[in-house]
């Protein structure tokens, strides 16, 4: 049986284009409406690429997040994990709905990944601006749709035998 | 698209998300994770430093636009400055002599000197509410944890993660970090914590009655070893007397320009428990005639 995958090479250097792109660093005012390119691109390749982009494979993406952004070690990494989760249950429906339902649904994820954070940084004791906080699902559900296209074109699948 | 009916595995989530838990409890309350965020920034720190570029780039692409007027300009000021300072510093030579024969009559042990290095800023913390920055020295270049950091104002925190050629400063603003003070004007001893504010520390536990005012400055004490004495750290710029509260919130404005940060110092305070890197300058004693 033939599968289409992206060789993992691919996959690491579109991690490490989105982990450059989160780091570079912005006005102060449009911090907060820069996504978190890694976490769009590992939703991305879960849902083309389950059996390669999993679970763990997000875990460790989230520990390399975390120490880049001087963050708690495992803060990332149990975000990552947990949109992982739902991005998992939405898989069939992703792949099987349009654009504006597909983003429908990116927008509940990265709305998940936004109350991790906000409750993380509240259990630790750190103030945290939750209106800032709330661009982030908006501004991802309205990249969704060329991001995504943008990746396929970067990253074409190839036949493995 | 691949349309595989992978199961996710409960188990392995919940093994998952636990020991991401854990990691964060472990990591908020003691050090042991050092080397595993050491062995990730060799991961994070080159990404760090090319996502550094642009600025780098726009900022190299302004300084050709200087004319050469203006650099001659800021060129007489340096000269000018370096005159002044060159001036106060053989006051300092004999106050720093007059101060070693004192201790030596007191019989109190004389701290060694200091020795410190240039580093420049790779990077600023872009979250929020950690206030950390990194820096260009790592082990290679001697530099340690715990490691003092200052700037031309004043200090600005100490290095709490290293790789070979990088390391994370943690600023005096941040939430996590705290040092020791003393007031200038009359020596009181306190310790000055950040709060994740910007421009902003704070000294919690202070008497009602302690004599403290507005404009008062605060230096390092020296206490506990880490960070040497006499540097400066704030300026206390808002009193807050509770009559209900048992004691005083001070605020201070930290004296390092923390936000336009670009070359710091790193001190080498106790030269018997790290080596000091080679190109490291001693602070004090002869002043180099170079014209």
């Amino acid at each position: 049986m033939q599968t289409k995958v992206v060789p993992w090479h691919l996959v690491l250097v579109s991690l490490v284009a989105a982990l450059w792109l989160t780091s570079v660093p912005l006005l102060k005012s449009l911090q907060s409406f820069w996504p978190d390119w890694v976490l769009l691109v590992l939703i991305y390749w879960n849902l083309t690429m389950p059996s390669r982009v999993g679970l763990g494979f997000a875990w460790l993406t989230g520990l390399v997040v975390d120490a880049t952004q001087f963050a708690l070690l495992g803060e990332h990494a149990l975000e990552y994990v947990l949109v992982m989760l739902l991005a998992g249950y939405f898989r069939n429906r992703m792949v099987a709905s349009s654009g504006l339902h597909q983003a429908l649904l990116i927008f509940v994820m990265l709305l998940v990944s936004v109350i991790i954070e906000a409750v993380t940084a509240t259990v630790l004791g750190r103030n945290l601006v939750f209106l800032n906080l709330l661009a982030v699902p908006f501004v991802g559900a309205l990249l969704w749709p060329v991001f995504q296209y943008l990746m396929r074109r970067l990253f074409q699948f190839r036949q493995v035998a | 698209m691949d349309r595989q009916h992978t199961r996710i595995s409960p188990s392995w989530a919940f093994f998952l998300v636990s020991l991401a838990v854990i990691l964060m409890l472990v990591d908020r309350n003691s050090h042991y994770l050092g080397y595993l965020r050491s062995a990730l920034m060799v991961v994070a720190a080159p990404v760090q430093r090319a996502a550094a570029l642009p600025s780098r780039l726009g900022q190299w692409g302004m300084s050709w636009l200087q004319t050469e007027s203006s650099l001659r300009q800021k060129y007489q000021r340096v000269v000018l400055e370096n005159n002044r300072l060159r001036a106060r510093l053989q006051r300092f030579n004999a106050l720093e002599k007059e101060n070693i024969r004192l201790s030596r009559l007191l019989g109190v042990s004389r701290k060694l000197d200091e020795k410190v290095q240039l580093a420049e800023l790779i990077k600023v913390s872009l979250e929020p509410y950690t206030h950390q920055v990194l820096i260009n020295r790592g082990v290679l270049d001697g530099a340690y944890i715990g490691q003092s950091v200052v700037s031309k104002n004043g200090v600005i925190g100490q290095i709490t993660t290293t790789t070979l050629k990088t390391s994370a400063v943690t600023l005096l603003t941040d939430p996590n970090h705290a040092i020791p003070v003393q007031v200038l004007r009359t020596g009181l001893r306190t310790i000055v914590y950040g709060e994740g504010v910007d421009d902003q520390v704070k000294i919690p536990y202070l008497p009602r009655q302690a004599d403290i005012r507005i404009g008062d400055t605060l230096v390092t004490s020296g206490l506990g070893g880490r960070f040497p004495g006499g540097y400066p750290v704030a300026r206390v710029n808002r009193i807050v007397k509770d009559p209900n509260a048992p004691f005083l919130l001070v605020y201070a404005r930290p004296s390092a320009n923390l936000d336009y940060l670009r070359e710091v110092l790193l001190v080498w305070h106790d030269q018997a428990s790290s080596p000091v890197a080679k190109d490291a300058l001693p602070l004090s004693n002869k002043v180099q005639n170079a014209n």
